[in-house]
């Protein structure tokens, strides 16, 4: 994958960033592999239509990639365009149809001002529905806050924890957005303006931190980032020739829901992710007691706790809570978004997924550097397309 | 196939001061907004049904960034209604003091004339 960055990518398009992440993962490959042998791409990308007024990003990608004329494909499903671009590539190799497929993702944002990805991005939500009457992307996030303090007389502190926790989690990968932790963010802040801050709550409660759609604040949502991720999926009988130490996709989900939050009867729970969870705890026979590390869709802080929920881990309502007592650190019992999570390490929306299966397969071969968890046997990956409309998880197991 | 409830219709509704959903005649399920299949037995016989209009606030938010149509009311609140009938829809919340917005409040139906088209709102009851 490419580093998931707001500016450094300011000189190249989508293919270009594309074709990083695919040389990089093809170059990895430890027996080596031809670019030859891929059999077909699927590309996940949420709006290159809008961003790069470019379409047809599956075959463009296949052509940069010198791979024409073999099949590829875009995938869109919104923020889980490259999660679901994974499945249908590992349901394409289950198929028996291919042994090798390019699966990936990408997203070049930063060409459009803030009100226009606001805009771009509230396409995901229901725009006869929801955004018609003002709800922007955040506000649906916000919203679903609400109605999750509200039920179970959670606090916003809650969800400062998990900012605190993937800021510190993104300074040490250096592929993440963000590498520097809350505290050192606000000192440097703070500097400009002779302001001190005695810990990182009094920074996120300042004016430093401003509402974007109340209660979550600028440091409760994602950045807008620029970047790709591209990984090979192998059958298990050809695999062995590429190398001896594989992440093997124990199990795969997928699940739907309501385009617009309204139309479900909870807004506090996420049940496309529960049903993708489900069938890819059902299907790699592992239970949530087994999952080692998980990269879970925090585009926004109230995301990640209902997702730790949804998934398993907590108990429900009790997901911020597990993140102010440090359980899902790096070193915590359940260490969820060790790379930093879509708040630090960015949010190239279609890179996403794939950027998820990248950290899983690092993980499980010890390779994840200073965001390394100990001893990672089984991993977890949840993408959410905007707000849980669309849910892909995969579980990977070590080879 | 009864496609008379569309996005088109429902719009149309508001800006004649209606809150138009469909209901099943089959089982009598509600839906708002309208939706020509039913959610719950998949039947295809609905027919229009007029909401009140009342109900609660189920959840909420105030923008401070706004969508580019939205600019001048920043920061506003908009939030998701329950309504007395059953279904929840989306709408903007007027409210003088946007901070003192709390879950669980009493609000009623307002339908805000624009330029050019009518936006559903809710506002205190």
């Amino acid at each position: 994958m490419t580093r998931f960055h707001h500016k450094l990518h300011a000189d190249k398009s989508g293919r270009e960033l594309f074709v990083e992440a695919v040389v990089e993962a093809v170059d990895s490959v430890d027996n080596g592999l031809e670019l030859g042998g891929v059999e077909s791409v699927f590309v996940g990308n949420f709006s290159d239509d809008v961003f790069e007024k470019q379409s047809h990003t599956g075959a463009m990608m296949a052509d940069w990639l010198g791979m024409n004329p073999k099949p590829a494909v875009r995938v869109e499903g919104a923020c889980a365009s490259s999660g679901v671009a994974f499945n249908l590539g590992v349901q394409a190799i289950a198929s028996g149809l291919y042994d090798v497929v390019l699966v990936g993702g990408f997203e070049r944002m930063r060409s459009l001002t803030t009100e226009q990805v606001t805009d771009t991005l509230a396409m995901a939500a229901d725009a006869a529905y929801e955004v018609s009457v003002g709800f922007t992307f955040p506000g649906l996030y916000a919203s679903m806050a609400t109605a999750y303090f509200h039920k179970y007389s959670a606090k916003w502190e809650e969800l400062a924890a998990v900012t605190v926790k993937n800021h510190k989690n993104g300074a040490l990968n250096p592929k993440a957005h963000f590498q520097s932790d809350i505290m050192s963010t606000a000192v440097k802040a703070g500097e400009g303006r002779g302001v001190k801050f005695k810990d990182e709550l009094e920074f996120l409660r300042s004016s430093f931190n401003p509402v974007v759609a109340y209660p979550l604040r600028l440091f409760d949502c994602c950045p807008v980032s620029d970047g790709a991720a591209a990984v090979i999926l192998a059958g298990e009988d050809v695999a062995k020739k590429f190398t001896d130490t594989p992440a093997i996709v124990a199990g795969i989900g997928q699940g739907s829901d309501t385009l617009a939050i309204h139309d479900r009867p909870d807004f506090t729970s996420m049940r496309a992710t529960r049903v993708a969870a489900e069938q890819a705890y059902r299907l790699s026979g592992v239970s949530v007691k087994d999952i080692d590390v998980a990269d879970v869709h925090d585009c926004f802080t109230i995301a990640e706790v209902m997702a730790t929920e949804d998934l398993g881990f907590f108990p429900m309502g009790k997901g911020g809570k597990a993140a102010v007592e440090g359980v899902t650190g790096i070193k915590g019992d359940k260490p969820v978004n060790p790379d930093g999570g879509l708040k630090a390490k960015g949010h190239p929306v279609g890179a996403t997924g794939a950027a998820m299966a990248y950290e899983m397969f690092k993980q499980l071969r010890g390779q994840a550097g200073d965001h390394q968890v100990a001893g990672v046997e089984v991993g977890l990956a949840h993408n959410v397309g905007a707000a849980g409309a669309t849910v892909a998880v995969q579980i990977f197991r070590r080879g | 196939m009864n496609v008379t409830f569309t996005v088109q219709a429902f719009n149309e509704g508001l800006s004649q001061g209606k809150l138009r959903g469909s209901r099943c005649t089959k089982c009598g399920e509600l839906h708002l907004p309208p939706r020509p299949i039913c959610r719950s037995c998949g039947s295809r016989q609905l027919e229009w049904f007029d909401f009140k209009g009342a109900g609660y606030v189920e959840a909420f938010t105030i923008v401070g960034v706004p969508l580019s149509g939205f600019k001048e009311r920043c920061p506003y609140a908009v939030g998701i209604v329950k309504l007395d009938e059953g279904p929840a829809i989306s709408g903007l919340l007027l409210k003088e003091k946007v901070d003192e917005l709390k879950v669980g409040e009493r609000v009623e139906v307002v339908y805000i004339k624009g330029q050019e088209r009518t936006i559903l709102g809710f506002r205190a009851a």
